[in-house]
């Protein structure tokens, strides 16, 4: 979801979220979803071992 | 050339030959402003001072809006709810007349604060004050949505209505202050509000931005406590301390640890002195408290730059920080801050990279305290303070 805030200079929020395997302990990053939560597990498995991942992080970058 | 050999006739343009129109041109603005400066000062300034006003108008209407937005949804579209109306309506559901109605009265709701003529003993009144508003509001809240069990979602709405509600007392505030000056037509009136504008505008403007936050479940900037000590409780077996307030039992190095911060994914901030006081009941000794809490920066600081301190690092009215200083003081322990730098937006809109990226260097640093100032057998209580929207633990 992008988002714009009110300041005079616009600003463009995209936020992301960074995953890490339970099992393998691979970490990933990806576009936030609805319903991702940090410290609970993503819906999608872990692509390098299938494994259940967690949400590790969630943030937003600016795009000034 | 010679400086001083001018005269004050020429000078002034009131020689012989000098033109009386001319001499208009310069005397009649002098007039008007000794006489009329301050009314022409009070016409520029209201202009900025109107268009500020609208642009909180406009947020104030925005975060009302959005509030009952997200109540159709998570109570079901206008339609719907009409249907269930004429069946069997559930007593105490509003249709959306009355929710709007509803909604816009809570949102006027006012907090009097104790009198405060004899300041001893108001700590424990402006507490009863505080609380009772939350519990109402909370019950308000439920009555709004009455179909929603979701924890979750009445705590997303009793944010919403919160910052609705602080949106529409600035614009109040603001508009009043003005609207006094301008009838009294008295510019050194309007000054102080000319002065606290810019910083007023730059709180309701986070304030309207952190709408979309708190309706996505995003983590905020002032949930780094929360979430370095949620990173701490991960896999711990966690009990209900006090209201949204959880508490997780550690080991580190032979120190015990007592881990605890607000009851998450929900936006609340929980009540860590009704915790505290939780512990100390159940007859478990604490030699040392640290806190880890988001702070606001100074101008020229780095946002998401770390502070080690002394003392409570807890915002809020004050009673929670009075009751955790009471306690340390009543215990002859220390508390140990952690603070991380942050600007009002980032402090209630989604956490910025900076800031998320500080979570595992604050863990590293909270660790590392502990171990400079407990002993080994010594129990240590680690609080994660702020509103611990979409971190749980």
């Amino acid at each position: 979801m992008t988002s714009e805030s009110g300041r005079k200079k616009k600003r463009l929020v995209t936020e992301y979220a960074t995953t890490m395997c339970h099992g393998c302990g691979a970490s990933g990053k990806r576009r936030f979803r609805h319903g991702d939560v940090v410290f609970e597990d993503a819906p999608e498995p872990c692509p390098e071992c299938g494994g259940a991942v967690m949400i590790d992080k969630i943030f937003g970058e600016i795009l000034e | 050339m010679n400086f001083t050999g001018f005269e004050l006739d020429q000078l002034l343009g009131m020689g012989e030959e000098s033109n009386p129109l001319m001499m208009l041109v310069w005397i009649l603005p002098v007039i008007l402003f000794v006489f009329y400066g301050q009314r022409i000062q009070l016409y520029v300034t209201s202009g900025e001072i109107k268009k500020a006003i609208k642009k909180l108008d406009a947020y104030r209407s925005e975060s009302r809006d959005e509030l009952l937005g997200h109540l159709r949804d998570v109570t079901g579209s206008p339609q719907q709810q009409q249907q269930q109306q004429q069946q069997h309506r559930p007593p105490g559901q509003a249709n959306p007349d009355e929710l709007a109605g509803k909604v816009s009265r809570f949102i006027d709701y006012i907090t009097i604060m104790p009198v405060d003529m004899d300041p001893s003993g108001i700590v424990p009144k402006v507490k009863h004050v505080m609380r009772t508003r939350e519990d109402v509001t909370r019950r308000q809240v439920r009555a709004l949505a009455p179909g929603v069990a979701d924890e979750l979602q009445a705590a997303r709405m009793q944010v919403l209505l919160e910052i609705a509600s602080s949106l529409h007392m600035i614009h109040k505030t603001v508009n009043h202050m003005f609207l006094t000056a301008k009838r009294q037509n008295n510019y050194p009136l309007i000054l102080p509000l000319q002065m606290a504008l810019p910083f007023v505008m730059e709180q309701a403007e986070a304030l309207r931005n952190a709408t979309g936050a708190f309706r996505e479940g995003h983590p905020v900037g002032d949930g780094i406590g929360p979430m370095i000590v949620g990173r701490m409780m991960r896999g711990l077996k966690k009990e209900e301390a006090a209201l949204h307030t959880v508490l997780a039992r550690d080991s580190y190095e032979g120190r015990s640890l007592l881990l605890l911060k607000a009851r998450g994914p929900a936006p609340v901030v929980g009540r860590p002195a009704d915790a505290i006081s939780y512990i100390a009941e159940s007859g478990q000794e604490i030699h040392a408290i640290i806190m880890i809490d988001a702070a606001l920066k100074m101008e020229g600081e780095d946002s998401a730059s770390v502070s080690h301190g002394f003392g409570a690092a807890i915002g809020g009215i004050g009673t929670e920080r009075y009751e955790i200083e009471e306690y340390a003081l009543g215990a002859g322990i220390p508390i140990f801050s952690i603070v991380v730098k942050e600007s009002v937006e980032e402090a209630v809109t989604i956490m910025t990279e900076e800031i998320a990226q500080r979570a595992d260097e604050i863990t590293v640093q909270v660790r590392e305290m502990i171990l400079e100032n407990a002993d080994e057998g010594q129990t240590v209580l680690v609080i994660g303070v702020g509103n611990t929207a979409g971190v749980a633990q």
